[in-house]
């Protein structure tokens, strides 16, 4: 069995092969520890923090569903898009509807949410209430590609939809995020601060020329 | 793909999503992750880490030496996160020292402890640990971890009062709310305001049926107050720690949409801004929508400065209630009610009428709950053994057995000992009923003393009936072993007064007088059950008398809800001894006193058995219906009562049956038996159900199925009233009518040979259970070509009626038919006509209303049985008159013309004149418009024979036939269906031909 040190160093691709498929738990650990926060941050952030079945049923079934992962490329998209799968399924479960459709739904239609914090920045507020009412997959595209850095193909995987769809994808939450921005917004200074804001995020698409 | 940098605004806006990763961090740091793990980490995501990597990686013992650190907080390990809300996390954690389970709540946000904040909050934790109610859920400890303060609270299993109160009736949530809101009163005496007053802080303790307010997050303790106990606190202005201007915000409201006005706006709070959080839940829980709607913190502040308090949904609600919850809504705190206190008396809807009787005031009202208190909360909890004792004992059960054991009758040894099994076991489960009612009170007060008050006395009226039985029994007037046997097996369950709601309680002094009358109605259930199956007794007669005294006594009391049940029982008994009329006007006198007090049980009860007595007594299907609405409207609010509900919807099963809707009655009674199925013990009620579907099935020819059915109940009741009792006969011989039907004629006769024995043995050898089973009896002969015997089945039948003074001439004129087609088939068409044209004369004989109607009707079965016999000319005689007199009566029985207009047009057909039939079968069709779907689709079919046969229009012809199809089809009727898909074959064939 080899050491943690040496652990440390392997990529998420290496410590996931020696973890489902050789069963070197240690490696299966390194991986848990390294993913464990972006997990946990992806539930709670939908969810609040009543999330620990959900965290644990994402690792599980990401050891259970390893024939999948065969040739993929990204650890992290495939973790991901299961992470997606299990937020869908909590959904499902917990409004009782036969299924969510993530591609229209979002989370506002879906009744009250957890609120965190009651925030005095009010421009973030708005942007926070508009990501709130965008479609569940436009809300999770936005989020792991600009805050979880996650790459375009790698988007792709944990939405489980095409390469070339991803960039379409991301323009279309920006629409989406902009429109309800529109509607959200009290005073004009605010929309035109949070549309700056989202006029800042959609330059950095993926694959565009500046 | 090439990608640029991220802006920064977008994580920062996501991040700053969950404030608690900027937390002080717990244990991980030490725990050597490297450099893979988040060093700075809150409890919630350590709690996390740990149990979900123990659940994934700690397969042996050692495995979990590399695990992240068990996360304490003091001296509590927090075992796993429960809940999160704005203010705090909330943990289950153990208290290693005491081995319990507790609940801890850690405030999340730093700015409430920053300096004397923190200090402020724990100085009002450590006074919320004083308040020692049984409505507010216990706090332990309140402490420091980490510069963050926590609340050690008592672990309550269960749900939470947003969860629990879903589905509910109105009077369980005012009752649950009513608890929650004592909660907040004995918050309110110490001096604190709540502040956060919603459904989701309120915790149902299931296990120890407790209702208890928690989450005390935003607690505070008004400045007024804090000077008058001595200036403790700050003086700041800023009582509200979170310093919200949310009106300034768009905040969306699914927090704050309990919150009062002033608290909204930030202004001073105290505990009246509590009351209108507990009447926004409150509203929103009994109405289904919120009490001031907008979709924004901003609009619910406008719609409450506007007083636009949304309409009223559930009508269910009495209106004094929402008169209450309008005080306690209203926007200026000045206006609302005095005190919680105050509220929660306005808003026990149990109280009313006491006010009212005593004058009102708030001291009296508070000195008679404490008087009725004291009077019920006695230790009676341990007495309902010794209370049943008092009814049900050795000596009874001796009593009871030498009255009925016969030496060398081993039958009614073994009935009685079945009875006084029943009676044991019934006496246990009262007492049982008995002491869980009690204790739900005085232990675990989860039930109200309303509640408990009511309850108490359905279950002494339950003790009162049980005495009364072996009394009717042991006094010698319960005529059988196995009348004993079924009134033992019938008294009403115990079980449901467990869960009966309150209604007004008489004033004291009427106790006692109340009582009597409650005994004489117990009486008068005895002598009804106890007279057994042969209602024609005496003991209905009896039971009769009991119940009108009872009326007459509690006419003098006017304590209603007594007045109401024992009109009630009368019109019931009224009922059972044919007096619909008198049955009538009790249940509608007793409907018109529940109408004044909210006694729902009562109303239920009177309003079910009016629908009862239209659809079996006067057979008024348009008056039956509705009274079933109303009957619906009332069995609504019942809070969970399946007994209830199940018999309502059998009796409006029983009023489809009598408009031949019986795929209707099919489906009424199905949901009636699928209750029934669930309140354990219910066996009769099942058996009733199992009967009732089954003669629906029967007449919706889905003869199989009935049987099943009257098997099934036959085997329920087999077990306590013996394979020999007349309640089971009824079921046996509906059984053979099925077979009949179906043909299998040896087994019905069988069956039929059986019954036989038990009704001569019940009803003696006259009675007119016995002529029907002749007539069954006849057909099942006939059927098997022993034509002879039958006729003398049918000689038999008409003997009892013959001799008896006072016959029903259609039952009657029904077994002459039945003759004259046996006569028919024996070819004594002399003897056949005789005795049907007798049949007519009797009909003509009758003074009966509707006699004129039936001979009618007759005539048209005449009619068809000549046609039947090829005798067509005769038959139309018959089917002209029938039209004749049909037409010139007033109204005139436009059906009857239809049916004989048929007639016609099918003697036409079968004789061999096609052609001449077309003409009046399409009278008919034109006349009926859609009514009667099953003559339509007869005339359909023979229309569609008619044309087929004279090879005219096959077109129209293949529409007749599809329409008969359709029909056939739609009522799964197969014999027809073959016969209709021939007909429509051969007109397409036809239409094919003519094409060509």
């Amino acid at each position: 069995m080899s050491g943690s040190t040496d652990h440390e160093a392997w990529s998420d691709e290496a410590l996931f092969a020696a973890w489902a498929d050789q069963q070197d738990s240690r490696a299966g650990e390194r991986l848990f520890h390294r993913y464990f926060p972006k997990i946990l941050q992806f539930f709670r952030n939908r969810l609040g923090d009543d999330v620990q079945d959900l965290v644990q049923a994402t690792f599980l079934a990401c050891v259970e569903a390893r024939a999948r992962f065969q040739g993929r490329s990204s650890f992290k998209g495939f973790l991901y898009g299961i992470a997606r799968n299990q937020f869908l399924k909590e959904l499902t479960r917990k409004y009782k509807r036969r299924s969510v459709d993530a591609a229209v739904t979002s989370l506002h239609d879906l009744g009250p949410t957890p609120s965190y914090v009651v925030d005095r920045r009010e421009e973030r507020e708005l942007v926070l209430m508009a990501l709130q009412r965008i479609p569940i997959d436009s809300q999770i595209a936005l989020e792991l590609y600009y805050l979880e850095s996650l790459s375009g193909p790698e988007v792709a995987e944990a939405l489980e939809i095409g390469q070339p769809a991803v960039r379409g994808r991301l323009r279309r939450a920006l629409g989406y995020v902009r429109e309800q921005l529109e509607q959200l917004a009290t005073t004009p200074a605010l929309r035109a601060a949070s549309l700056q804001t989202i006029e800042a995020w959609a330059r950095s698409l993926p694959g565009t020329p500046e | 793909m090439e990608r640029t940098q991220h802006p920064d605004a977008f994580a920062a806006t996501l991040t700053g999503a969950t404030p608690e990763t900027s937390a002080r961090g717990t244990q991980a740091s030490a725990a050597g992750l490297g450099q893979d793990t988040e060093v700075d980490e809150d409890i919630v995501a350590s709690v996390i880490r740990r149990n979900v990597f123990l659940s994934m990686f700690a397969k042996g013992e050692g495995d979990s030496e590399r695990a992240p650190p068990e996360t304490r907080i003091g001296r509590y390990r927090v075992v796993r996160v429960i809940d999160s809300g704005a203010m705090g996390v909330v943990l289950e954690a153990r208290d290693e020292t005491l081995g319990i389970r507790v609940a801890i709540k850690q405030l999340k946000t730093e700015e409430v402890l920053g300096g004397s904040g923190s200090g402020r909050l724990l100085r009002e934790a450590q006074a919320i640990a004083q308040i020692r109610d049984p409505n507010v859920i216990p706090i332990y400890s309140a402490d420091e971890h980490e510069g963050r303060l926590y609340i050690v609270m008592d672990f309550a299993e269960g749900s939470n009062l947003r969860a629990w109160q879903r589905g509910r009736s109105w009077r369980e949530l005012v009752d649950h709310y009513l608890l929650a809101g004592r909660g907040l009163a004995a918050v309110h005496a110490r001096g604190f305001v709540h502040r956060d007053f919603k459904p989701d802080n309120v915790l149902i303790d299931e296990a120890h049926g407790r209702v208890l307010l928690a989450d005390f997050g935003l607690v505070c303790r008004p400045r007024a107050l804090e000077q008058e106990a001595g200036g403790v606190g700050s003086r700041d202005v800023e009582l509200d720690a979170l310093n919200l201007d949310i009106t300034r915000t768009n905040q969306p409201v699914g927090t704050i949409r309990y919150m009062s006005p002033e608290q909204l706006s930030g202004a001073r709070v105290d505990g009246r801004s509590d009351q209108f959080s507990f009447c926004a839940a409150l509203f929103e829980a009994l109405h289904g929508r919120a009490a001031y709607p907008g979709d924004t913190a901003k609009a619910v502040a406008a719609a409450i400065a506007r007083g636009a308090l949304a309409p009223t949904e559930n009508r269910a609600v009495p209106r004094r209630l929402n008169a209450a919850l309008r005080g306690g809504l209203d926007p200026d705190p000045t206006r609302r009610f005095e005190s919680m206190a105050a509220l929660l008396r306005a808003l026990d809807y149990r109280r009313r009428r006491r006010q009212a009787a005593i004058g009102g005031g708030v001291v009296a009202i508070a000195c008679v709950g404490a008087l009725v208190g004291a009077r019920l909360v006695s230790p009676r909890c341990d007495g309902g053994e010794a209370l049943v004792a008092a009814a049900w004992n050795a000596g009874v059960k001796r009593d009871i057995t030498s009255k009925f054991a016969t030496p060398g009758d081993e039958r009614a040894a073994e009935a009685v000992a079945r009875a006084t099994k029943r009676l044991g076991e019934y006496a246990s489960t009262w007492a049982k009923v008995h002491r869980d009612v009690c204790e739900a009170t005085d232990k675990h007060r989860y039930q109200t003393e309303g509640d408990r008050a009511t309850r108490m006395r359905c279950l002494d009226q339950r003790l009162h009936e049980l005495k009364a039985v072996t009394d009717e029994a042991i006094a010698g007037r319960t005529a059988s072993a196995a009348d004993l046997v079924y009134a033992a097996a019938s008294l009403a369950l115990s079980q449901p007064c467990a869960k009966a709601t309150a209604y007004p309680q008489p004033p004291p002094e009427a106790e006692e007088r109340v009582r009597a009358v409650e005994q004489l109605i117990a009486e008068s259930v005895a002598a009804e059950l106890s007279s057994g199956v042969n209602g024609e007794g005496a003991g209905y007669q009896r039971a009769l008398e009991l119940a009108t005294q009872a009326v007459e006594r509690a006419q003098t009391i006017g304590y209603a809800p007594l007045l109401a049940q024992a009109l009630t029982r009368r019109a019931r008994m009224q009922w059972l001894t044919e007096d619909d009329k008198g049955g009538i006007e009790s249940l509608q006198d007793a409907l018109d006193l529940t109408a004044e007090i909210e006694a729902v049980d009562i109303e239920a009860d009177a309003s079910t058995l009016l629908v009862k007595i239209a659809a079996l007594g006067t057979r008024d299907d348009v008056r039956g219906e509705v009274w079933a609405r109303q009957a619906q409207r009332v069995v609504q609010r019942l809070a969970d009562d399946p007994l209830r509900e199940a018999e309502l919807l059998n009796n409006r099963g029983l009023l489809r049956m009598l408009v031949r809707d019986y795929p209707g009655a099919i489906q009424l009674h199905k949901q009636a038996l699928e209750l029934r199925e669930a309140v354990p013990n219910a066996i009769f009620e099942r058996a009733d159900s199992h009967l009732n579907l089954g003669a629906a099935l029967g007449a919706a020819r889905k003869h199989r199925e009935a049987i099943e059915h009257y098997e099934q109940g036959i085997a329920l009741q087999r077990d306590p009233i013996g394979a020999d009792h007349p309640r089971i006969a009824v079921d046996s011989y509906n059984t053979a009518l099925e077979l009949i039907h179906l043909g299998e004629y040896q087994e019905a006769l069988s069956w039929l040979d059986r019954v036989e024995s038990v009704y001569r043995a019940t009803y003696g050898p006259n009675s007119l259970k016995l002529v029907r089973l002749h007539q069954a009896r006849a057909d099942a002969l006939d059927g098997t070509g022993q034509t002879e015997r039958a006729l003398a089945e049918l000689e038999r039948a008409q003997a009892i009626l013959e001799a008896s003074d006072e016959v029903d001439l259609y039952e009657f004129a029904l077994v002459l038919r039945s003759k004259g087609h046996v006569q028919q088939n024996l070819g004594d068409l002399p003897g056949a006509d005789q005795t049907l044209h007798r049949a007519v004369e009797l009909l003509a004989r009758s003074d009966d209303p509707g006699a004129p109607a039936l001979r009618v009707v007759f005539w048209n079965d005449l009619g068809e049985l000549l046609s039947d016999n090829k005798r067509y000319a005769e038959a139309r005689e018959y089917f002209s008159r029938a039209k004749e007199a049909a037409g010139a009566m007033e109204p005139p029985l436009v059906e009857s013309v239809h049916f004989a207009n048929k007639g016609i047009g099918r003697s036409l057909l079968e004789e061999g004149r096609p052609g001449d039939a077309i003409a009046p079968l399409q009278v008919v069709l034109a006349a009926l418009k859609g009514d009667l779907p099953p003559l339509a689709a007869e005339v359909n079919m023979l229309l569609a024979r008619a044309l087929v046969t004279v090879h005219r229009e096959p077109e129209l012809a293949l529409v007749y036939a599809q329409s008969a199809l359709d029909y056939y089809k739609k009522v799964d009727d197969e014999e027809f269906i073959r016969e209709a898909s021939e007909w429509r074959d051969k007109a397409a064939a036809l239409r094919d031909e003519s094409k060509e």
